[in-house]
């Protein structure tokens, strides 16, 4: 079986506030680790009320300081709200204080609105059209250090921080293959160029130090339950998030609210059949097969899963549930070969 | 009676010459532990980039670390040089640092860039980096940001919320070493520490100006000064004059221009020739270093603490040996009847 990862998105559920959130997204953290997840990564949001990962390195920091094994990482750093010398600081940072667990996954997304956005950055040199370059020039920060050479990070200068491109265009499938890295495709909200993504990618990838083939990582919604009413009724968080959101109305993360499903109206229902394709929500045995056929459909080779959920104990057991799924299948494909 | 002076950490997080950055900043967790255990206010790390002597490029990164590894102990930067920053990001990190740590979180911001201006010009993203010259502005957008506490909003609001939002400020604090600092400080009513190693001659006189130009404010209704100083202590004036020789030939090298030597072992510091240009620079930096005999180094620390009113010593100590920074702080802390925890 593939490995499975968590993205967090520190949720901060109404009534809630900032610390309880980072509480959870730790004890999360420590609970999947447990479990045999692979990698927890958080995800750079601003100005969005139900969103705590704003300061996503330091976040980082927090979760794989309270951790042991686990990898942590970004999914991702939004880079053109950046400097990439900063970044390469930050992680170098993390990696120097937790070496071997950290990973940088990039975006070019600003996530964010348009007023925020202009706030984050310092200079507004930092356009989308400068992604790629901004890329390397990152990159080369990682690289040993060579006499002369200008500017340096320190920390960062030779240490392994590996570098993922995030994307849920065509673009990053190219610019991932182009410079031969690791892709993760954001499928969990916005499917809609999954399998020509990964296609492209795996056409295209040209092989680089850093990476000798393909590795494509797949992003889903898993919210497993112990019934399928119950997975479902958790599910309507979600939903009204992702409504609430495309009516440019976000807000703290919502309680379930039975019969949520069976009210939306046509557009609504189209909103959420457009970004939750790809979600997997019920009990272990209605999700099995589902998620099996989604697996091989992509040829993924990691699938990252998000699950947003108001109580945090009905987090904790989903990812519990996944991961006896995870286990259950590998058990079957030994006993079959 | 006078009361006990507070004594604190700042910290650069050398790299001894043979150590790594990664170690350097192991040092920096292990003294910070020190300093917990010693009974120190706080712990600052500063903010410094493309210098191969010093690994503290990202103070947020280690004050999450700090402040997780310790229990009491204040952690804070010392300073954020908000030129390179945008003032919204360093509301969002402080404030998540402050929901992580209630009660323990200094925000010290300096307008200095805390490196060359080619290297100014990458953090900034810009070809003509600010050298701090908009610093009151970009000071005023970031109080801005601590102090609007926006309960999580129902909708986009015209303006932008620093989330997570619902956190009280960590204590703000301006870093200087002239009068500009002194004055952003005491107008807008916030802390002030003073950076003695930049500028011995004035901290007398700019953390009295200070005091008496200080207007109370949301943040803060009474002065509070930090007078920061850099200074190695021993047993003996010998021994002190010996560990602090390796700082003075990296100063040395470092105010040449050299930003890629480590800080140098004391055997190398002892067995260089140095030439006039250098001796003449190294007879600077004894200027603005306190070295001596442990009784030596209190009670200069406590005349200067006089002078000025502060109620609180920060000192850096750059020593190769780690051991020995660890005790020039024990022994500081004795001297001036710091109580352990």
């Amino acid at each position: 079986m593939i490995p499975f990862s968590v993205l967090d998105l520190a949720p901060i559920v109404l009534g809630g506030d900032a610390a309880q959130s980072f509480h959870n997204s730790l004890d999360l953290a420590r609970h999947v680790e447990k479990l045999g997840y692979r990698r927890f990564w958080l995800a750079e949001h601003h100005n969005m009320p139900g969103i705590a990962s704003a300061a996503t390195s330091v976040v980082i920091a927090h979760v794989a300081g309270g951790t042991s094994t686990i990898r942590v990482g970004a999914g991702g750093i939004m880079l053109p709200n950046h400097s990439p010398l900063v970044i390469a600081e930050q992680f170098g940072t993390l990696a120097s204080l937790f070496p071997g667990r950290i990973d940088l996954g990039l975006g070019r997304a600003p996530g964010t609105d348009q007023v925020t956005m202009r706030a984050l950055r310092r200079n507004l040199d930092g356009d989308v059209d400068a992604f790629p370059q901004d890329v390397q020039e990152l990159m080369g920060y990682f690289n040993p250090p060579s006499p002369g050479q200008a500017i340096r990070a320190v920390p960062g200068a030779g240490l392994d921080v590996p570098v993922w491109i995030l994307g849920s265009s065509l673009f990053g499938a190219q610019l991932a293959a182009a410079l031969g890295l690791p892709y993760a495709f954001a499928s969990h909200f916005a499917p809609a160029q999954l399998m020509q993504a990964i296609q492209l990618y795996r056409a295209r990838f040209r092989p680089s130090e850093r990476l000798e083939k393909p590795y494509m990582m797949v992003a889903a919604n898993v919210l497993l339950a112990d019934t399928d009413d119950e997975a479902k009724l958790l599910a309507t968080s979600l939903q009204q998030a992702f409504v609430a959101l495309r009516r440019g109305r976000p807000g703290p993360l919502p309680p379930p609210l039975p019969g949520f499903a069976e009210r939306l109206t046509p557009p609504e229902q189209a909103i959420l059949d457009d970004v939750l394709a790809c979600s997997f929500i019920g009990s272990k045995e209605t999700i099995r097969r589902a998620l099996a056929s989604f697996l091989e459909r992509t040829g993924a080779d990691e699938l990252m899963i998000a699950c947003m959920v108001f109580d945090h104990g009905a987090r904790r057991r989903s990812f519990e549930l996944v991961a006896e799924l995870r286990d259950e299948a590998e058990r079957e494909a030994k006993v079959s070969t | 009676m006078t009361r006990a002076l507070r004594l604190s950490v700042l910290d650069l997080s050398p790299i001894p010459a043979g150590c790594s950055p990664g170690e350097a900043l192991q040092h920096t967790v292990d003294l910070a532990r020190h300093a917990e255990d010693l009974g120190l206010t706080r712990h600052w790390l500063a903010e410094h980039h493309n210098a191969a002597g010093v690994a503290s490029a990202a103070p947020e990164i280690l004050i999450c670390r700090l402040a997780a590894a310790t229990r009491a102990l204040r952690i804070g930067s010392g300073g954020i040089m908000l030129p390179n920053h945008s003032p919204l990001k360093v509301a969002e990190v402080f404030r998540l640092l402050h929901a992580l740590f209630p009660g323990r979180i200094d925000l010290g911001l300096g307008r200095a860039t805390g490196t060359d201006k080619r290297t100014a010009g990458r953090l900034q993203r810009t070809a003509q980096p600010s050298t701090g010259d908009d610093f009151p502005e970009a000071l005023d957008e970031l109080t801005g940001y601590l102090a609007v506490d926006a309960a999580p909003r129902a909708a986009w609001a015209a303006t932008t919320v620093a989330v997570p939002a619902g956190v009280a400020p960590p204590d703000l604090w301006i870093l200087g070493s002239g009068e500009s600092g002194a004055a952003v400080a005491a107008e807008r009513g916030l802390g002030f520490a003073f950076a003695h190693h930049f500028n011995p001659e004035d901290a007398i006189g700019m953390l009295r100006a200070y005091r008496a130009k200080f207007r109370p404010s949301a943040f803060l209704a009474e002065p509070r000064a930090i007078l920061a100083v850099s200074a190695v202590c021993a047993e003996t004036d010998r021994e002190a004059q010996r560990l602090a020789s390796s700082g003075e030939l990296g100063g040395v090298r470092f105010a040449q221009g050299h930003r890629d030597s480590p800080l140098p072992t004391v055997e190398e510091a002892a067995s260089h020739r140095w030439d006039d240009d250098e001796k003449s620079l190294r007879a600077l930096h004894r200027l603005r270093h306190i070295v001596g005999s442990v009784e030596e180094v209190a009670e200069r620390l406590r005349d200067l603490a006089a002078a000025s009113g502060a109620a609180e010593i920060m000192v850096q100590t750059h020593v190769h040996d780690q051991a020995a920074r660890r005790r020039s702080y024990t022994l500081l802390a004795e001297a001036l009847g710091v109580k352990g925890r």
